[in-house]
């Protein structure tokens, strides 16, 4: 892995929380969400909190005390499919996030897999749908004369 | 949301000069007419609503009746929250300039914000009602094209993205759930549309069980013990054409494809304002039987996250936030709650019963 940039989540339009040791993304652009379960949901963190990417793998070894140069081709691959997806982006290292240390230290499952991303498309619907319930126009006259029971 | 293209630049500067012509339109058109309405009391606190309209704005707030509080001018206290409630079909005044607001018909609802994210507006259904809110003045307007064409939707849950944006600040958090309460706890049911939310709380409601609301309620943290506790905020209803026989409902109460009716005052008995929550089920009405099931928290929390974020634009990542630190440490199962809307009450009453054990 050679590059030296930065990456951070996307500013615009990707939002993302950590449960238990996942992290969920939800691109508000298209509605399409993400589950990024360990080590992928460390990889992740440790780009959002300024790790380069070139320090990636060792930094990556450091926490979970083994050798990883064999599954260097595959965080290189899934670096590159967290910017295909638009979940991150390029950015100077001053641009990064954070996430705490306990945090990071808690997305550790050993041992080390290959990190994937799944992506899910089943809730796109209710993000493109407007109205949120789509019902037709009536009148509020209407409404109040509705029974209750 | 952060927006970064010119356009994005433009909208917020726009957003904060909206937000101040739309308050002085309100202002300047309520000299000539009455702008006290009510004031509910929602989570602890005290919001008040004014309309230009008292009249007429009525019909637009009947989901709201069962929070109104009466208070002695003594004991008010100002109000939390304000909102500002208007349409142009009474002021004769048509809404400025908001074709920055909107948004393709094929891209999600957006909110757009100022530059320190702290007024927000959007755009809301066909109709094109503004939300706009500022929230270092916790004040909000809603300006509609007519009270007399609201949607049915916004009808059985008024003001929601701007109770949303106002609410989120200090922990609490709309959710797009259910919830009801048996002497045994209070659960709350989430779900997509169409899952059995509706049906299920309108079951309990008619066995007795204490009812907060059938597809929003507001959660936020319990002051002891590290739960959570719900809020209710719609005593409103709305129910699938199909089902309305289950409940002895009349074609009178349909409109299009749903019925929308309001629990107040009729089962004023029965709505809580608040209940500490036991559990939270994902309902499901296979036909299986009662079978209860612990799911992993991140299932239920990406079936109850996403869809609440879908359905409430502008404020995401504080949606997000808030409701996976209120949901990281409640119970959570799925359920099969039958074919019989009868017996959901009971198979709900003894999941919420089983969950304390």
């Amino acid at each position: 892995m050679v590059q030296h940039t930065n990456l951070r989540a996307c500013q615009e339009g990707i939002i993302f929380e950590v449960i238990d040791q996942e992290i969920v993304v939800i691109s508000l652009a298209t509605g399409v969400y993400f589950s990024l379960k360990s080590p992928a949901s460390l990889v992740f963190a440790l780009l959002e909190s300024g790790c380069p990417q070139h320090e990636l793998v060792s930094r990556l070894e450091l926490l979970f005390d083994t050798k990883l140069d064999a599954h260097s081709n595959e965080i290189e691959s899934f670096v590159g499919s967290l910017v295909a997806e638009s979940i991150m982006e390029s950015c100077s290292s001053d641009q990064c996030g954070s996430f705490d240390l306990a945090t990071i230290e808690s997305l550790v499952v050993r041992p080390f897999q290959a990190p994937v991303i799944e992506k899910f498309d089943d809730m796109q619907d209710l993000f493109l749908l407007d109205p949120v319930h789509p019902i037709a126009q009536e009148s509020a006259r209407n409404a109040e004369d509705q029974i209750s029971r | 949301m952060t927006l970064g293209t010119d356009k994005g630049v433009s909208s917020m500067r726009r957003v904060e000069s909206l937000y101040q012509e739309v308050v002085e339109v309100f202002h300047r058109t309520v000299k000539h007419g009455v702008s006290a309405c009510m004031r509910l009391s929602a989570a602890n606190r005290r919001v008040d609503i004014l309309s230009v309209n008292p009249e007429q704005s009525g019909s637009y707030l009947k989901a709201l009746q069962h929070l109104v509080v009466e208070e002695e001018s003594a004991e008010r206290r100002s109000a939390d929250l304000t909102i500002l409630l208007m349409d142009s079909a009474t002021t004769g005044v048509q809404m400025p300039d908001i074709d920055l607001l909107k948004t393709p018909r094929e891209e999600p609802r957006k909110a757009f914000q100022s530059t320190d994210g702290r007024i927000l507006a959007s755009l809301e259904g066909e109709q094109a009602a503004l939300n706009i809110a500022n929230l270092n003045e916790n004040v909000a307007l809603l300006w509609l094209p007519s009270f007399e064409t609201v949607p049915g939707y916004q009808l059985a849950t008024p003001f929601r993205t701007i109770f949303n944006w106002l609410f989120c600040d200090g922990g609490y958090q709309l959710i797009h759930a259910a919830a009801v309460g048996f002497d045994e706890g209070g659960v709350l049911l989430s779900g997509k549309s169409g899952s059995g939310k509706t049906v299920a709380s309108l079951a309990c409601l008619q066995y007795g069980a204490r009812f907060l609301g059938d597809d929003f309620v507001i959660i936020g943290p319990a002051t002891t013990g590290g739960g959570i506790v719900a809020y209710s905020i719609y005593s409103s209803a709305r129910l699938h054409r199909e089902m309305m026989g289950s409940f002895g409902l009349s074609e009178a109460a349909l409109i299009d494809d749903k019925a929308l009716f309001f629990l107040y005052p009729e089962f004023s008995s029965q709505l809580s304002s608040e209940l500490p929550i036991r559990s939270v089920f994902l309902p499901n009405r296979k036909d299986a039987g009662s079978t209860c099931t612990r799911i992993p928290t991140v299932n239920l929390i990406r079936e109850v996250l996403v869809p609440t974020v879908a359905y409430l634009p502008g404020r995401e990542s504080v949606v997000l936030k808030n409701l996976t630190t209120l949901l990281s440490n409640t119970p959570f199962s799925s359920i099969d709650l039958g074919g019989d809307p009868k017996k959901i009450p009971d198979v709900l009453r003894r999941a919420v019963a089983g969950s304390r054990s």
